[in-house]
């Protein structure tokens, strides 16, 4: 780094992060170079969303889902969902805003960029659902929790056109595509459909599904645990509590629905699979027959939102260039078959599906333009014109100049209105050529405010 | 040429129109009945609105969608029933000021873009109603509307409002439909009204006619009202309009009698029960002109002129009583409906001259603009603080679009920031810019503007706190001063002078800080005036003459030099020191070397804002006054941080020179002086 040419200033560092309601992921960008930023513990891609209140700190991740199974009270996951309401929940002994949360993983991914960076980051892109519309609180409570966790310039971009970035598999996607993004995250479900742009992907329309993602299936698995393992199971829950909110049955429902997990991912790779809730329990199996019976309706709900999509923003399927299934949830082999058989269009994979929001964010973000403005020059003088309005204060009504012609000392360049209701003609002292406007029609302006730029 | 405005003053059931082309203005006679006085009425048929005459004729046959005019909803802010369609008063009266466009159109023969509609005095800045005005100004396809107090109007019709000084004072009476009582201070383009108070009298005069007629033709009129559909609303129109007719007819007459219809039996109105019936109007009218007198901080002794204008002004009572009120002769035009429409459109001829020039750029700065992508963007911060240099390449703001990207903006060159113009949160687009200051090098490609040159036959003095130029008549015959940026004298004192001629005079600080005017006469006298208020302060007189006076400002001491006796080959100089407080003689001393003895003597005062070498008050200029070998004055102007020298200018005064900044710093200035004259030049800076 220090043997950089000294003539080109360094390029800045963005820490990149897509923040995911189960998992999240960061890749730190500097110019046309990247470099992920694995979480620490287990060297995974991807950082559960998950923390844990010690008493004393927030641990963040792994060290978060570690701690779960001692104290499951202390424990929060899928944060991101509060962020709407922003109320406060209770870890431990503590009570925290939903936006503190997302506080403590943005500093650990921060941290962790920075250490493996070597300098520090102080700007961020951060992927969000293309549902946070431009005024939705969630977009400042983002930007805040960010700027909080030591990011002072922060930009979001809207994940459907981040993921819509990323490298596919095949031909790349040229402007005037028209893409479905399916993403079937840990936490929930969205669609959208894209029109692909150079620089800017315009999002269409968009569609979410709060109750539809990887955990819901693995709820649905562990469900069917629960009742086949029944003879197993309801020994060892009696054993360990009392009652239903003891910590014990809490951990033990975690155990199951880890285990339900583990039984999915192994799937994705295996037909069958089998395997041991406890060393003296025995053996769990399941098919991926079994998988795609259990997760048909779950998938089927997916569909339908596409089609419905599709259906409202007026988008033919033909017109429809391809399918992205991405998010952790589209590694089960039924996805990708399901889409094909009852969509009928074209799918396009990509290589790691729960990377390709922050991938494609990472992508995007060179490719995005420059974001220094250089001030206007001109070899001629710029004058600021400014007037005496009497009263202090009126409405500009409208100019009577445009920008770039030319007038003569004494003309009208703008009519006002004075608060008490008088038409008062701002004029020109001396001949010039109007440049640039400061203040639009219809703004109040004031005595002495530039409100416009002429050359001489 | 110069734009057509249309003046129109909406009453609540009479309207006056007028056009004004250029210095030129007229007003416009109603097109039904030729008459300079427009039925405001509304009326709402099938095809749409009919106005003004066109709607009181179709009254009779649809009295149901009817009304005699909008304002009156608009007052209320509320809406108008015609026959279950409710109607907006501001919706009808811009298809009123539609009808009223078209047909000055028809007149004109061209569009006219432009109108003035008077607003009732209550309607203060920032009333709602004034927007209703505007729009409904707006949707009649005017695009450039002005509002304007009735009660400005009235006092500036020109039948009236002659022979007033500048800021006099004019109190206006208007008697329409309501009733209103207003203070107006006229000054041109700057007339404004101070205070104001409205009352419904006139509708109750009305209502309390009506009432009359009712219960004195209880036989033959009730019949008439109660009459079913829409005959009985029919009677109720004709009788409004019959009680306002005799109304009028007893302004020339002392009683009236008249018929409601041919078959109906005389109805008999006298001056005598009228006044009657406007005695409570009146009595408000009395005490509100000293309630609006009192609200504006006024007394009747300050009135330039007492004005009664509207329809009521023809009530016989109304001139007498606000005249035994006020104790003021009342001015009344010969038709005092017209007095709004033609004080408005005195205004309006004056609309060319309502333009503000520019205000001189100062040389010093320079906006720094940035074009901020996609037009609009929240200012997130000022990486660069007001007064804070920054380097080529300095990210000097950052801004986040609509889209949540984010944006430096960079300065490609060197400078120092002097101004954010914009706060940041703040919404800011197209452009934004900032005040930065010039470089030197720019400063001296680009010499500031000489703003003007004084002189006197005297001396100049920059008041100490650097605001005011005081110019001093060399024989002490007057002092005059100014604000620093404007050749305007906005003060002057002239002390009052005996049998002998003034001898001389100049103007120094005291202790306290005065300005001092020290004059001198051909019989010896001092005389020491306070300039401000004009106090002589004391009085003295050195017999043996004098040929030099030196003032020492600390001690407030005179001293006053006499050629002494001969000495040999030399005359001594002879000092007399008087005690500027109390006029007494202090001291006598003979010494040839006095003067370099007691440098705090001078003959110019040391206490003023001229000096040889000055720093501008933000401390980035320095001016000093150097004298070249040539014997001519070079004032130079350096920037302080860089040394650079940015400015230059030249003269060849007999005596010295002196530079100096104003207060604001906005002006640099150079005093020239001379045996016989000294001048003053004025810098925009």
């Amino acid at each position: 780094m220090s043997g950089m040419s000294e003539s080109r200033p360094r390029d800045t560092p963005v820490l990149v992060v897509d923040f995911g309601t189960t998992a999240s992921a960061a890749i730190v960008v500097a110019g046309e170079e990247a470099w992920p930023v694995p979480e620490p513990v287990t060297g995974a891609a991807s950082w559960p969303s998950a923390v844990f209140w010690d008493g004393q700190q927030m641990l963040v991740g792994t060290l978060a889902e570690r701690r779960k199974r001692s104290e499951p009270e202390s424990f929060a996951a899928e944060f991101k969902r509060g962020l709407a309401a922003d109320s406060s929940v209770v870890l431990g002994r503590r009570r925290f805003r939903p936006v503190e949360q997302v506080v403590a993983l943005l500093t650990a991914l921060r941290s962790e960029a920075e250490r493996l960076y070597g300098a520090p980051i102080g700007r961020a892109l951060i992927t969000v659902p293309a549902a946070y519309a431009p005024t939705d609180p969630r977009r400042a409570r983002m930007i805040a929790a960010a700027e909080a966790a030591g990011l002072d310039t922060v930009e979001l971009l809207p994940e459907p056109v981040a993921t819509a970035f990323a490298p596919l598999a095949g031909p790349p996607l040229v402007p005037g595509d028209l893409v479905l993004v399916y993403d079937l995250g840990g936490g929930t479900f969205d669609a959208a459909i894209l029109s692909i742009g150079e620089r800017w992907h315009e999002v269409l329309g968009h569609a979410t599904l709060d109750d539809c993602g990887g955990r819901d299936v693995d709820a649905l698995l562990a469900g069917r645990i629960h009742a086949e393992g029944q003879a197993w199971l309801a020994p060892l829950l009696s054993s360990a509590a009392a009652s239903p909110s003891d910590p014990a049955t809490l951990r033990l429902g975690m155990a199951v629905t880890d285990f339900a997990q583990r039984l999915k991912h192994q799937l994705s790779t295996a037909p069958v699979v089998e395997d041991f809730f406890l060393p003296n329990a025995p053996a769990y199996r399941l098919t991926q027959a079994d998988l795609r019976a259990l997760a048909a309706p779950l998938l089927g709900r997916t569909v339908t939102c596409c089609t419905d999509l599709l259906a409202r923003t007026g988008v033919q399927p033909h017109q429809v260039t391809a399918v992205v299934p991405v998010g952790g949830g589209v590694r089960m082999p039924t996805v990708a078959e399901l889409l094909q058989q009852s969509l009928r269009l074209p799918v396009r994979t990509v290589e790691d599906p729960d990377l390709a929001t922050v991938r494609g964010a990472a992508r995007w973000l060179p490719h995005s333009g420059p974001r220094r403005v250089p001030a206007a020059t001109s070899p001629e003088p710029s004058i600021p014109l400014a007037f005496a309005i009497p009263g202090g204060s009126a409405h500009l009504l409208r100019w009577l100049i445009a920008p770039g012609q030319a007038y003569v000392a004494g003309v009208p360049l703008a009519r006002v209105r004075l608060p008490t209701g008088a038409l008062w003609d701002l004029t020109a002292r001396v001949p010039g050529t109007l440049d640039r406007l400061l203040a639009a029609p219809g703004a109040e302006v004031t005595a002495h405010e530039w409100l416009a730029l002429a050359r001489p | 040429m110069a734009e057509p405005i249309l003046v129109v003053d909406v009453g609540t059931s009479a309207t006056r129109v007028a056009l004004v082309v250029g210095d030129q203005s007229g007003l416009l006679r109603e097109p039904g009945t030729a008459s300079l006085v427009w039925p405001s009425s509304v009326c709402l048929d099938d095809a749409g609105y009919l106005v003004g005459t066109a709607a009181e004729r179709r009254k009779r046959a649809i009295p149901r969608r009817y009304i005699d005019g909008p304002r009156r909803a608009v007052d209320a802010q509320a809406s108008m029933w015609l026959d279950g369609r409710e109607v907006m008063g501001g919706e009808a009266l811009g298809a009123y000021l539609a009808a009223v466009r078209g047909e000055a159109r028809q007149q004109y023969g061209a569009d006219v873009d432009r109108v003035t509609l008077t607003t009732p005095p209550a309607y203060l800045p920032r009333d709602p109603r004034r927007d209703v005005l505007v729009a409904a100004g707006e949707a009649a396809g005017f695009s450039d509307v002005e509002l304007m107090s009735s009660a400005v109007a009235v006092a500036l019709d020109p039948e009236t409002g002659g022979g007033l000084p500048g800021g006099a004072l004019v109190l206006t009476a208007e008697l329409g439909a309501t009733w209103a009582v207003s203070l107006v201070q006229v000054r041109g383009n700057h007339t404004a009204q101070l205070a104001q108070e409205t009352s419904a009298a006139g509708n109750e005069l009305d209502a309390l006619l009506i009432n009359d007629l009712r219960s004195e033709g209880r036989t033959w009129l009730e019949p008439l009202l109660a009459a079913p559909g829409d005959a009985g609303l029919r009677a109720y129109y004709e009788a409004i309009d019959f009680v306002r007719r005799l109304k009028h007819q007893l302004a020339d007459a002392e009683e009236v009698t008249d018929h409601l219809t041919p078959i109906t039996p005389p109805y008999r109105l006298t001056r005598e029960w009228l006044a009657a019936f406007a005695e409570p109007a009146l009595r408000w009218l009395a005490a509100s002109c000293h309630r609006v007198l009192a609200a504006a901080g006024a007394t009747t002794a300050d009135l330039g002129a007492v004005v009664l204008a509207g329809g009521g002004a023809r009530l016989p009572m109304a001139e007498p009583t606000l005249r035994a009120a006020l104790g003021h002769p009342v001015r009344r035009a010969g038709e005092p409906e017209l007095a709004v429409a033609r004080g408005a459109a005195r205004w309006s001829v004056g609309a060319l001259s309502r333009g503000m020039p520019a205000e001189r750029p100062s040389w010093r700065v320079e906006p720094v603009a940035w074009d901020v992508p996609g037009g609009r963007g929240e200012l997130m911060r000022w990486l660069v603080g007001e007064g804070q240099p920054y380097p080529a390449g300095a990210v000097v703001a950052r801004v986040r679009v609509p889209d949540d990207r984010v944006f430096d903006l960079v300065a490609p060159q060197a400078g120092t920031l002097l101004a954010h113009r914009a706060a940041v949160g703040q919404r800011v687009g197209p452009v934004l810019v900032a005040s930065a200051a010039k470089t030197p090098k720019a400063l001296a490609e680009h010499p500031p503007p000489l703003q003007h040159r004084l002189e006197v036959a005297g001396s100049w003095l920059l008041t100490p706190d650097r605001q005011r130029l005081v110019e001093c008549d060399g024989a002490g015959r007057f002092v005059r001063y100014r604000l620093v940026g404007d050749p305007a004298v906005t003060g002057e004192f002239i002390p009052e002078v005996g049998t002998a001629a003034p001898a001389g005079g100049r103007v120094f600080v005291g202790p306290d800080g005065r300005l001092c005017l020290v004059a001198w006469d051909s019989e010896s006298w001092f005389s020491l005036w306070d300039v401000d208020t004009g106090k002589l302060l004391t009085r003295f007189r050195e017999p043996a003459g004098a040929s030099g006076v030196r003032v020492n400002e600390i001690e407030w001491r005179l001293a006053t030099e006499a050629e002494g006796k001969a000495v040999g080959r030399y005359r001594r100089s002879t000092f007399t020191i008087w005690d500027l407080r109390t006029g007494d003689r202090v001291d006598k001393v003979s010494d040839d070397a006095w003067t370099r003895r007691n440098p705090d003597y001078s003959s110019r005062s040391r206490g003023q804002g001229f000096g040889t070498t000055v720093a501008s008050p933000d401390g980035q200029l320095r001016a000093a006054m150097l004298e070249a070998s040539d014997g001519s004055w070079v004032l130079l102007v350096h920037d302080i941080a860089t040394e650079q020298e940015v400015f230059r200018a030249r003269e060849t005064p007999d005596r010295r020179a002196l530079a100096g900044f104003s207060a604001d710093g906005r002006h640099l200035l150079a005093n020239w002086e001379s045996e016989s004259r000294s001048t003053v030049d004025v810098w925009h800076v």
